[in-house]
Formats: C-alpha cells, sequence, structure tokens
C-alpha cells in the first residue's frame, strides 16, 4: 500500500508499493527461512505464519522465469539470485518505467521454485470471485502454522551457490564447447 | 524509541482498524453486487452506487481524522493524513466516465491508512510501559512456556530481580521496555519458544551479532524494531 520502508530485491527503500508472492507454498516458505536464516528443523518448528492463497490477472508482466529467457532478454542470469540485489533493484526500477506491473523470476531461496513479484499497491479481496477494481487481488489465508518437515534442508542459504543457475552455467559451457568443437 | 500509546488511545486505534477493515470488505460485496445487478448496457456501474458510495466514503475519511490519536508519532500522523487527503481529492475528482478508478485510489488510501494504523499497534506491548511489574506480567502471558531463567536473560535482570519486580512494581529499564516491544511484534509470528530463539540467532543485518548481543545498544534500536517486523513480512530474496 505504501513505498517500502526497506529495500527488497526488486526495489529499493522508498520506491512504490511492491508485492513479494512465490507461485508455490513451498517456494513461499523457503523465501521465509532464507530471510530469517533459519537452518534446522527444530528452528523452523518455532514458525507460526498465515499462508495466503491470491489469484492474479496481470497484464503486463516481465518474464525471466528461467535464466536462459532472462539471459535472451539481456539480463544477466546470474543477477536474479545474487545475494546484492543492485543489479534486480535497477532493472525493478526500468521495468517500473516502462509500465510493466510485475515480474516472474527464479526464486533465490529454493531452485525449483518461482516467485512473482507484483508493482504497485494492492488490496485483497473476496476470494472466487471476479475483481472489479484494478487494485483487488482475491486471496484468502489457507493455514496458519510452520513450514513442512523437510523444506529446510533444501534452502539455499545466503553465501551458497544457486543450483538452478549452477545448472544453466554448465549447461551453457557445454553448448559452447560443443559450438566451437564445430567450428574446428 | 518513541512514546507508547495509552490504553483508551489503542483501543480506539483497534476500533478504526476493524471500522476500516469492515468498510473495505463492504465495498467489495456491494461492487460485486452493483456490477453483477445494475450495469447497464454501457457496461457503467450504477451512478447512484457511486454517490452512495462517496458519501461513505467522506464520513469514513472523517471518522478516522476526527479519532486519530494526536500522540501518534508524528510521521505516521502526518503519512496517514497525506491519505486522507489524496484518498479524498479521488472522490473530488471523480471522473464520471471511469468512477471506478476513483473508487479503486481512494480504496487503495484507506488501505494505506489501515496499514498504518496496524503498524501503530503492533509493537505496543499490551501493558503501562512505565510499570515494570505489568511489563513483566505481559511478558509472561504472551511467552507462557518461557522459564524465568530464560526470560531474565532477554531482560538482563537476575531472576532474583524479576521475582522482585513481579512482587514489588518499580520503574523498567530501557531494556525491559525493548524486549517488550519486540515480544510484542514478534509473538505473532513465532511460537514462545521462537520468539526466545529469534534474539538468540545471528543476523547478518546486526554485523553477524544476535539481537540479544546488542540490546543495551542504542544505536541498534531501531534496527530490532525493523527485524522483528521483517519477520512478519512478504519475503523475496
Amino acid at each position: 500500500m505504501r513505498p517500502n520502508s526497506e529495500s527488497g530485491r526488486w526495489h529499493r527503500t522508498g520506491d512504490g508499493p511492491i508485492q513479494y508472492l512465490s507461485t508455490t507454498v513451498e517456494g513461499a516458505w523457503s523465501e521465509l527461512i532464507r530471510a530469517e536464516g533459519l537452518q534446522s528443523e527444530s528452528e523452523v518448528a518455532f514458525v507460526r505464519m498465515p499462508m495466503w492463497v491470491a489469484e492474479l490477472q496481470i497484464e503486463r508482466l516481465a518474464d525471466y522465469s528461467a535464466f536462459e529467457i532472462a539471459e535472451e532478454a539481456g539480463f544477466p542470469p546470474e543477477a536474479l539470485v545474487d545475494d546484492d540485489y543492485t543489479r534486480c533493484q535497477d532493472e525493478g526500477l526500468r521495468l517500473r518505467s516502462e509500465g510493466f506491473q510485475g515480474v516472474l523470476a527464479p526464486s533465490a531461496a529454493l531452485s525449483e521454485a518461482m516467485n512473482l513479484t507484483i508493482f504497485g499497491p494492492r488490496i485483497a479481496s473476496t476470494w472466487g470471485r471476479q475483481p472489479i477494481l484494478v487494485s483487488s487481488i482475491p486471496a484468502t489465508k489457507i493455514a496458519v502454522g510452520a513450514p513442512p518437515e523437510g523444506i529446510v534442508q533444501r534452502v539455499r542459504q545466503r553465501g551458497v551457490e544457486h543450483e538452478g543457475l549452477q545448472r544453466h552455467q554448465a549447461e551453457r559451457s557445454r553448448s559452447r564447447r560443443r559450438r566451437d568443437d564445430g567450428a574446428n | 524509541m518513541p512514546e507508547l500509546l495509552s490504553s483508551p488511545e489503542r483501543k480506539r486505534l483497534v476500533q478504526l482498524e476493524d471500522l476500516l477493515e469492515e468498510w473495505l470488505a463492504q465495498v467489495h460485496r456491494d461492487l460485486q453486487s452493483a456490477t453483477e445487478d445494475s450495469r447497464n448496457e454501457d457496461g457503467q456501474i450504477d451512478a447512484d452506487y457511486i454517490d452512495r458510495w462517496a458519501t461513505t466514503a467522506q464520513r469514513l475519511s472523517s471518522q478516522v481524522n476526527k479519532e486519530i490519536p494526536p500522540d501518534l508519532d508524528p510521521y505516521a500522523l502526518s503519512d496517514l493524513r497525506g491519505h486522507l487527503i489524496e484518498g479524498l481529492a479521488a472522490i473530488y475528482e471523480l471522473d464520471e466516465s471511469r468512477p471506478l478508478d476513483s473508487v479503486d485510489n481512494f480504496m487503495v488510501h484507506a488501505e494505506a491508512v489501515r496499514h498504518i494504523i496496524r503498524d501503530a499497534l503492533d509493537g505496543q506491548p499490551d501493558a503501562d510501559e512505565s510499570d515494570a511489574k505489568a511489563l513483566v506480567s505481559s511478558l509472561s502471558t504472551q511467552l507462557p512456556r518461557v522459564s524465568r531463567k530464560e526470560l531474565s536473560k532477554l531482560i538482563g535482570l537476575s531472576e532474583r530481580q524479576i521475582q522482585r519486580i513481579a512482587k514489588d512494581g518499580g520503574r523498567p529499564s530501557r531494556r525491559l521496555q525493548l524486549v517488550s516491544r519486540l515480544v510484542a511484534l514478534l509473538w505473532r509470528a513465532w511460537t514462545p519458544e521462537g520468539v526466545v530463539a529469534w534474539f538468540y540467532r545471528e543476523r547478518p543485518d546486526f554485523d553477524g551479532h544476535a539481537p540479544v548481543d546488542v540490546l543495551d545498544d542504542a544505536a541498534y534500536e531501531s534496527a530490532l524494531m525493523l527485524a522483528a517486523r521483517r519477520g512478519r513480512a512478504q519475503h523475496g530474496s
């Protein structure tokens, strides 16, 4: 609703309102675990947070849903999951100024998860009903509790390599080698 | 630390938050009905509905403006009044050809006001902050399975001193006040054991220190409050 008082991956302090969502429940829990630096099942069991589900209709979405897609679009893929948010924050500003309503990108916290970041103010409206206002997002709370067992070991903590990015970079190297071998 | 609100002020804020929440939900419900029942052939929403909405929206703004406690944090108060003014501007500048844009604009500002009120209420211990006995009692209630020994470590007092406070009261230390405010933020997102664990987890934003290590350092005060709030926010790291 209000400009953010703290910076995040796609925004700096004072930028307009922004909503960080994940496309899966596991992804959302992973983001919490990484943000809070939770390392063990016992720490995770102490969480007592609500989990919400939201239904979105977005017209202009920047698609960086895979590292190769971002690269083809001219955005450095490693920046998507870098612990330094600077390049994503710059890109977030550019996307907003060009009228994009959000960005779909790999989660830095869980290799197989995807995050959806929405620019601009949004208000939760009645779940299951077609939204009437631009700002409305049908949303409802589905549970209150802790992440399920088994997630914390899969979460990528800060300073650790991102498996999805590593796979992408390995594939790129293989493609380059194949291309070079073909040329020789 | 900014001053705490008095108990009647907190009560008034809770009522205002409830009022805004219910009003916003009602508008969404009404809009559903109005669009389902009353859209004319041009696809426009019923003008009578918009008139009625504008009247209630103005009334709501006026009520919030009158009833907001003047002792609210000055920054929050100024932010809140800014949203009220911008919300009213959305009503006065209503474009009859696109009335839902004005409704949407006002709703966004009304929700922002609700958030400001929610933020003001969070981090307010449910006790008189000048009364050490009340604060210790409130902490014991919010952290039911936490031992007095663990509590004493957090507050920075001996168990005997806590016993004495619980019996005789007295003036609270700044650390007791700060821990009370942090617990008021944390207990909604963590179990009682999780609240205690939060204080002992080292954080990169505190130069690798754990919150408990910096509780006596005034320079970390606002960072501690932000970190406690952050646990409840959306995350996209």
